[in-house]
């Protein structure tokens, strides 16, 4: 059949095949049919799949934004990845969510705004204006392809428009914020008096201390603990015994000489007339940049200076007062490869043609050409013996680190063959409990294999663990310390005062709620304080933010029913350090209803429905979505 | 397939069906094509009406933020004479109805928010606008015409919005015990941040 097609290449059937095929290309282009394929997802959110090397970037991503914010409480907050890894998840589900819903939406962003956005970045920019190498140079450094980046900006932009949008337009209507006020703002008439706690005045007995300590055994006993030796294994101490002679040094300095050269180096100037980057390719725009610059070209020739030129023409202020200088020029350098070819077949003193590049027209001088240099060995001797002495050291440290693990496999009884065998010190802890975390205690996993059944139980060496990059640790049991109870004599004092204070807690409320009832059956609070020799405290009108009484008991009388005008609402409230608060609410006072527009202005800012109703929507979004999370996906792979 | 001696009679038979099919052939292609060329020709005049107005939507957010209240009317009324069918069109809306509010113009902006709830594509933007109604038509004492918002058709996802709204509506009508339930409902579907002033309100109301 192939044979038959080739044979009639030249027939019409041929044709109407090969323009179908074009057809079909030219309306769906090739990537459509690259597309996917590959390793399970870890979730997919209505048939679009988030993949495990995206999910691992950005874990990546997170785990060094949150270790440069927490340092060294890092390892605490997060003693193993799968936290991490389940807020990231999260996140990603829900910004995929929002993505799919403002692109079905129709949410777009143009070419122009999304140009206005990268130029706006103070990171690409050099003397406060956009400048196109340090763009696509930090993009390199960070490994973003550009059209990626900007596609993800894209993104970003559609969903910050909806949530801004949703957000900032909320508002209050003024009848609303006026009730708000009126209750802000509200002052209450009341006073209360406190039956405080008098442990002095308790005491306890033998029985009442055994009985509590029986019913909280528990909490007296000892902490497990373990003591336990241990090697470790460094690659900065495989470096320190490497040592590189000045020979085999040289011998790396003149098989790879080229490494060790500085590049050339080529000073140039510049005249630029600049076209807006955002027009299209055939711009009339172009045409006069090009005329403007064959104009420069017909100067030159007739001998006009190149800097007097770029001082009088360039479009590029800041070099242009400096006769066009742009300062020395290596190879790869300019992002356009027209202007650095144009740059490297220069002669000193020559000028190019006019070229086109991202930016505009320019032309180019070579002024002068400072040639590439072999630096001499002396001053690359350190780097090359410290680069050497690094790989060395990782190589070894591999073939090591695998020997030793096999070795506390076959002789999982001590650590004495390890030792020898690599010359590695054995170290000991003092007693460790699982709350410690001192010396090797520091590494999480190295706590969990300490109270691991192998370590604790079989008594046998633990696996090789690696705790960071280059540096490894092998543990065994010395002595083990199970949890004790503590017998009563040893914590009587302790359990003494605990139960002094519930007893002296648990009388003042009964006191309390006593005087209380009196109070609810009429008594008049002065009379039951005198009685009981107490301090009866009032401040008249209180607003809820008064720092005169403590937050609770306020908060406490902000919540009490309001009494009738010239009728009084008692009440009693047991807090938090055991005292009992009698008191008695005789007033309550709206705020204002007076709005002026500075308050109007203030209060809609504090009374803002915008965050709760995104994140309604949010939710409503999630709702409705079709979520798949692989949770074994999720997992931490190390766990 | 059927079988065929030589190749000549394979030939034969194709060059005997194109006579007979031919017509359609190309008919079915040119049909197809035009079809495809007719629908990239509306994609790219969808993709040309979403960039021209999220620009101006730009515009309308800078405004917005600034309180350029002749501004943001100019930017809006494009949107929604010319651009009623993006989504951009009820955001700005969303954005005047916020300004007309602040300028005292109830009515203006009760309007605004039925023509986002008439006209947005988007579900979640029409229940924000539903929201955001309901609240309004509350505070100019319409209680009826509240209470039938919130009813119809709400998500769980708003529950705590829509149930701080009902709370509001039964003070409005004296009935406190109500009220104090649909606060508390509210408060327990709240996720988090923001509800300072809803705990103010069901506190007011006594435990």
């Amino acid at each position: 059949m192939l044979q038959d097609i080739r044979d009639r290449a030249t027939s019409w059937v041929a044709y109407i095949i090969i323009g179908l095929l074009i057809l079909s290309f030219a309306m769906w282009g090739i990537q459509e049919y690259f597309g996917g394929g590959g390793a399970a997802p870890v979730a997919t959110i209505n048939g679009n799949e988030i993949t495990l090397p995206a999910f691992n970037q950005q874990v990546q991503q997170r785990k060094q934004t949150l270790q440069s914010i927490l340092g060294a409480n890092y390892q605490q907050q997060y003693p193993d990845e799968s936290i991490v890894r389940k807020q990231v998840i999260k996140d990603m589900v829900r910004t995929e969510l929002l993505r799919q819903e403002v692109g079905d939406a129709g949410f777009r962003i143009s070419d122009a705004s999304l140009i206005k956005r990268i130029q706006e970045i103070p990171q690409f920019q050099k003397d406060g204006k956009f400048d196109p190498e340090q763009y696509k140079r930090i993009l390199e450094a960070q490994r973003y392809n550009q059209a990626q980046f900007e596609n993800e900006l894209r993104e970003q932009d559609k969903l910050r428009q909806f949530e801004s949008s949703l957000a900032s337009s909320s508002f209050i209507p003024k009848a609303e914020l006026q009730r708000f006020q009126k209750i802000a703002e509200q002052t209450r008439d009341f006073k209360y008096a406190v039956v405080t706690v008098k442990p002095e005045t308790i005491t306890v007995s033998d029985a009442e201390i055994d009985a509590y300590y029986n019913d909280n055994k528990q909490a007296y006993k000892t902490p497990e603990q373990v003591k336990l030796a241990y090697v470790e294994l460094k690659e900065e101490d495989l470096a320190d015994s490497i040592s590189i002679s000045d020979a085999d040094a040289e011998a790396i300095y003149n098989s790879q000489s080229e490494r060790y050269r500085t590049p050339e180096l080529r000073k140039t100037r510049h005249i630029m007339f600049k076209v807006p980057s955002e027009l299209d390719a055939d711009a009339i725009e172009w045409d006069m940049a090009i005329e403007k610059a064959e104009g420069m070209i017909t100067q030159l020739e007739g001998g006009a200076s190149f800097a007097e030129l770029a001082e009088k023409n360039s479009d590029d202020t800041l070099s242009a007062q400096k006769g066009g200088e742009m300062g020395f020029i290596a190879s790869g350098d300019f992002t356009s490869k027209a202007l650095e070819d144009a740059l490297f077949s220069l002669d000193i003193g020559g000028y190019s043609k006019p070229i086109r590049t991202e930016q505009g027209v320019q032309i180019i001088q070579l002024d002068e050409i400072q040639a590439s240099e072999q630096k001499p060995f002396a001053d690359v001797r350190e780097q090359i013996i410290n680069e050497r002495k690094g790989q060395l050291a990782q190589e070894r440290f591999i073939e090591v680190a695998d020997e030793i693990a096999n070795l506390l496999v076959e002789q999982p009884d001590d650590l004495l063959e390890v030792s020898e065998s690599f010359d590695l010190e054995i170290k000991q802890t003092g007693l460790l409990t699982a709350a410690n975390n001192d010396g090797i205690f520091a590494y999480p996993k190295v706590k969990t294999l300490a109270f691991s059944e192998d370590v604790l139980t079989e008594n046998l060496n633990s696996d090789l663990i690696e705790v960071a990059d280059g540096h490894v640790i092998a543990i065994r049991l010395l002595e083990h310390k199970p949890s004790e109870q503590k017998p009563v004599s040893a914590v009587k004092e302790e359990v003494k005062n605990l139960v002094t204070i519930s007893k002296a807690a648990q009388e003042t409320s009964e006191h309390g709620r006593n005087l209380f009832v009196k109070m609810q059956n009429g008594a008049s609070m002065e009379s039951i304080a005198s009685e009981n020799s107490l301090e009866v405290v009032s401040h008249g009108a209180i607003r809820r933010d008064d720092n005169r009484v403590p937050q609770s008991l306020s908060q406490h009388v902000f919540s009490m029913p309001k009494p009738a005008e010239g009728d009084r609402v008692v009440d009693g409230l047991a807090q938090a350090d055991g005292s009992f608060a009698l008191i008695e609410l005789n007033k309550v006072t709206p705020g204002s209803e007076e709005l002026d527009d500075a308050t109007y202005q203030q209060l809609s800012q504090r009374v803002n429905y915008g965050r709760r109703e995104f994140s309604a929507v949010i939710d409503a979004i999630q709702e409705g979505g079709e979520v798949i999370i692989f949770e074994d996906q999720v997992a931490d792979p190390d766990q | 397939m059927a079988e065929y001696e030589t190749e000549e009679q394979q030939v034969e038979a194709l060059k005997d069906w194109w006579k007979q099919n031919g017509m359609a052939v190309v008919g079915g292609a040119v049909l197809g094509i035009s079809a495809l060329v007719g629908w990239r020709g509306w994609n790219w005049y969808q993709e040309k009406q979403a960039t021209e107005a999220s620009d101006i939507f730009a515009v309308v957010q800078e405004a917005a933020n600034k309180n350029d209240t002749t501004a943001l009317q100019k930017q809006t009324n494009i949107l929604r004479d010319n651009y009623a069918s993006t989504p951009y069109a009820p955001l700005a809306i969303l954005h005047q109805a916020k300004n007309q509010i602040e300028q005292g113009e109830n009515a203006a902006a009760e309007e605004s928010l039925r023509w986002v709830l008439k006209n947005s594509k988007q579900d979640t933007v029409q229940n924000v606008a539903r929201l955001r109604l309901a609240r309004l038509l509350l505070a100019d004492n319409k209680v009826d015409e509240a209470q039938a918002m919130v009813n119809s058709g709400m998500t769980d996802a708003y529950a705590s919005l829509t149930n701080e709204i009902r709370g509001d509506i039964f003070v409005a009508k004296g009935e406190i015990e109500q009220a104090k339930e649909a606060y508390d409902q509210a408060m327990q579907a709240a996720s988090g941040a923001g509800v300072e002033y809803l705990q103010l309100k069901r506190n007011d109301l006594g435990s």
